[in-house]
């Protein structure tokens, strides 16, 4: 008994000598991960010095020796102008407003200096306008034209085993190949965004794992035979995993329904900056423009809803383009985003009027058109798949996709409107209405639409010109998404007009 | 048979005089003037200069003192003849110039190009390319435009329940960016103050 006793304590001075060690092994990679730069010729990390929980800080410096800017001081500003071609960027510290060729653009933390070291948050290369796309949840910058689609795997049990349906956005060409127990999926792009696959029994996929721009899934023992649909839809991949036969269920315990839907909660948020390219949307007498305004508040809402909420963020334009309502609609349905928030600012006939006002769609206005007749059950419509044979989907007419949100669409209106007015927003006299609004009838999700302020109203003006009056918009925004990130109370998925 | 050349030719006149009373003094007789009126009186559908002189109290539409809404101004507009003629007029009126002291949510130089009234009571109400291009933007204002032109003919003539707005003959999505204007709008007297 004693041998034994003295061999017990032995060991558990091993496991705690092991746990030390693993502690400190722990400690260290807790420190900032390096962000991942990808371009056309492949790709390089720039360290990340300090990390606030809300953005990620990087050196100037290590920035730019990436990018190849030239950072010259401005002694007589307090800051730094920083040259990329012919973009010129003004720094000042203490400031979390850049200017961008005289263009002001808001960041997501203040600029400031450390001795002789500027330190600036990642999104300050957004302000670059070289098509840097920074993706915090993910840690990679994406400098254009480099393509690294957002791929979003997800498991479906079916009756005969199960399938894994992998979105990508935006789209590219795929091919599926398995070797052994590997099922690759190769894409054509220069890497890949991957987020993680949840719900997969083991027994069907052992694991998934991403390697430059290849998925590979490691079968599990179950897995008799695959069918990959490759390449038709650039934005949708299907692998059909076909399993041995499951041993019969004993009569008396009957499993309840496995629910196949996405977990609860808000994973991804389609912003849409509303307007774009030729088309201005409302002016104000001071020169301000709704499709610049709503740019601002959409970029700083998507830094922050990645900072808080760790939620992905799709932007329906990501520079000055004119986008048609229907494609702005698709990106989101394609994106499988949860909600869908269109920014506007407003204008008036009457200079007198301003106020934010949050907007939902008006079932009862699309009553009398062809399809939006309340439906009992989910219309079935069955299309082929590879290999033979075909499989069913529900149909939703495209156009008025909105209608079976209107109720979750209306509360999340009304949410954020008190958000927005506890923010200390000015609103409108009617915070909360609803319309036949085109941009959102295509959504097949809770959306809303924000007129941040009235252009045509001086005082208005004045503050959406204000980067400090457009934080406080995007912040009241994120918060109210915040509030319903669990999902929309009270909502019920219904809302036939 | 032999028949008497008098016999035939007091024939052919008594046929003659026959078709004359039947076909074209029987109508004036019976299309004739009434007690009491003279020829001079008389009018005609579709006279246009007594038409002009005609005139209906219509509601117009124009934008509200707060300029979230519209208000309704009774207003003196040329009489149709007919529902789609008279929702020409209405429409007329309504893109044209505001009264004094009111303001108008339709941008300049919006002009009616046609009107059409289908069997389903919706009113087709084409409009020339400024209604649209001449916006100055925002979802509210732009509501006010459209609201004041649905609401001027639904308030008006309530056999028309809907209104469907075409720039220049084609069908559009929307005006400037917002409201839906791919199917006929119904009235909205939500917007009214």
């Amino acid at each position: 008994l004693q041998k034994y006793d003295g061999g017990l304590a032995l060991r558990l001075v091993i496991v705690g000598l092991l746990a030390l060690v693993a502690s400190s092994t722990g400690a260290r990679t807790q420190e900032p991960a390096s962000y991942r730069v990808v371009t056309t010729d492949g790709s390089r990390p720039l360290p990340v010095h300090a990390s606030t929980g809300t953005t990620d800080i990087v050196t100037l410096d290590a920035a730019a020796r990436l990018f190849g800017l030239v950072v010259r001081d401005d002694p007589r500003a307090g800051g730094v102008v920083v040259s990329a071609g012919n973009e010129r960027v003004v720094l000042t510290a203490g400031q979390a407003t850049v200017s961008s060729s005289g263009r002001l653009v808001s960041l997501s933390a203040p600029v400031t200096r450390s001795g002789s070291t500027w330190l600036v948050p990642v999104d300050f290369l957004r302000a670059l306008n070289r098509g840097i796309d920074v993706r915090r949840g993910s840690k990679l910058i994406v400098v254009a034209p480099a393509v690294v689609p957002r791929v979003t795997p997800r498991f479906e049990r079916t009756a005969t085993g199960g399938r894994l349906v992998i979105t990508l956005e935006p789209g590219a060409t795929t091919r599926v190949t398995r070797e052994g127990s590997i099922v690759s999926v190769r894409v054509q792009a220069n890497a890949l965004d991957v987020e993680p696959l949840s719900g997969a029994p083991a027994d069907l996929v052992a694991s998934m794992r991403a390697d430059d721009a290849s998925l590979l899934f490691e079968l599990g023992p179950s897995v008799t035979n695959v069918r990959g649909d490759d390449g038709r839809d650039q934005t949708r991949v299907t692998i059909d995993l076909i399993g041995a036969p499951q041993p019969a269920a004993p009569p008396t315990a009957q499993a309840p329904p496995v629910q196949l839907d996405r977990p609860p909660g808000i994973r991804t948020i389609a912003i849409d900056a509303g307007h774009g390219g030729e088309d201005a949307g409302a002016r104000s007498p001071n020169g301000a423009i709704e499709k610049d305004v709503t740019m601002i508040v959409a970029m700083r809402v998507k830094a922050l809803l990645e900072a808080r909420l760790g939620v992905r963020v799709v932007l329906t334009r990501e520079g000055d383009a004119n986008i048609t309502p229907d494609r702005r609609a698709a990106l989101a349905n394609n994106s499988k985003a949860d909600l869908f928030i269109s920014l506007h600012a407003n204008g008036s006939p009457v200079a007198a009027l301003r106020g934010a006002q949050v907007l939902s769609l008006a079932g009862q206005d699309y009553a009398g058109v062809e399809g939006a007749a309340p439906r009992t059950d989910a219309p079935a419509v069955p299309v082929p798949v590879v290999g033979g044979g075909t499989r069913t989907i529900d149909a939703v007419p495209w156009q008025l996709a909105q209608l079976t949100h209107v109720n979750a669409s209306a509360t999340l209106a009304g949410i954020t409107a008190q958000r927005l007015a506890e923010a200390g927003v000015v609103m409108h006299p009617r915070p909360v209405d609803v319309g036949p609004l085109r941009i959102l009838v295509g959504a097949n999700m809770p959306a809303i639409l924000i007129e941040l302020g009235v252009l045509t109203n001086a005082d208005d003006a004045t503050a959406l010109a204000q980067a400090s009056y457009l934080s406080v918009l995007a912040d009241a925004i994120v918060t109210a998404i915040s509030d319903v990130r669990l999902g929309i109370p009270g909502s019920g998925g219904g809302g036939q007009p | 048979m032999n028949v008497p050349w008098r016999w035939l030719i007091g024939g052919v006149v008594a046929a003659a005089v026959g078709v004359w009373v039947v076909s074209l003094w029987l109508p004036t007789w019976l299309a004739g003037p009434r007690p009491g009126s003279t020829p001079s009186a008389t009018t005609l559908p579709g006279d246009p200069a007594a038409a002009e002189s005609r005139r209906i109290n219509a509601s117009l539409f124009y934008v509200s003192a707060s300029g979230d809404g519209l208000v309704a101004v009774d207003r003196e507009v040329v009489y149709g003849a007919t529902p789609a003629a008279q929702a020409r007029r209405i429409i007329e009126a309504q893109l044209a110039a505001a009264p004094e002291g009111q303001v108008s949510a339709i941008p300049a130089g919006a002009e009616v190009r046609a009107l059409f009234l289908t069997s389903r009571s919706e009113a087709f109400v084409d409009i020339t390319a400024p209604l649209s291009t001449n916006h100055p933007g925002g979802s509210l204002h732009e509501s006010l435009t459209i609201y004041a032109i649905v609401n001027a003919l639904t308030v008006n003539l309530p056999d028309i329940t809907a209104v469907q707005i075409l720039i220049d003959g084609h069908e559009v999505d929307t005006l400037a960016g917002h409201i839906d204007l791919r199917h006929p709008i119904r009235r909205n007297t939500q917007i009214i103050r």
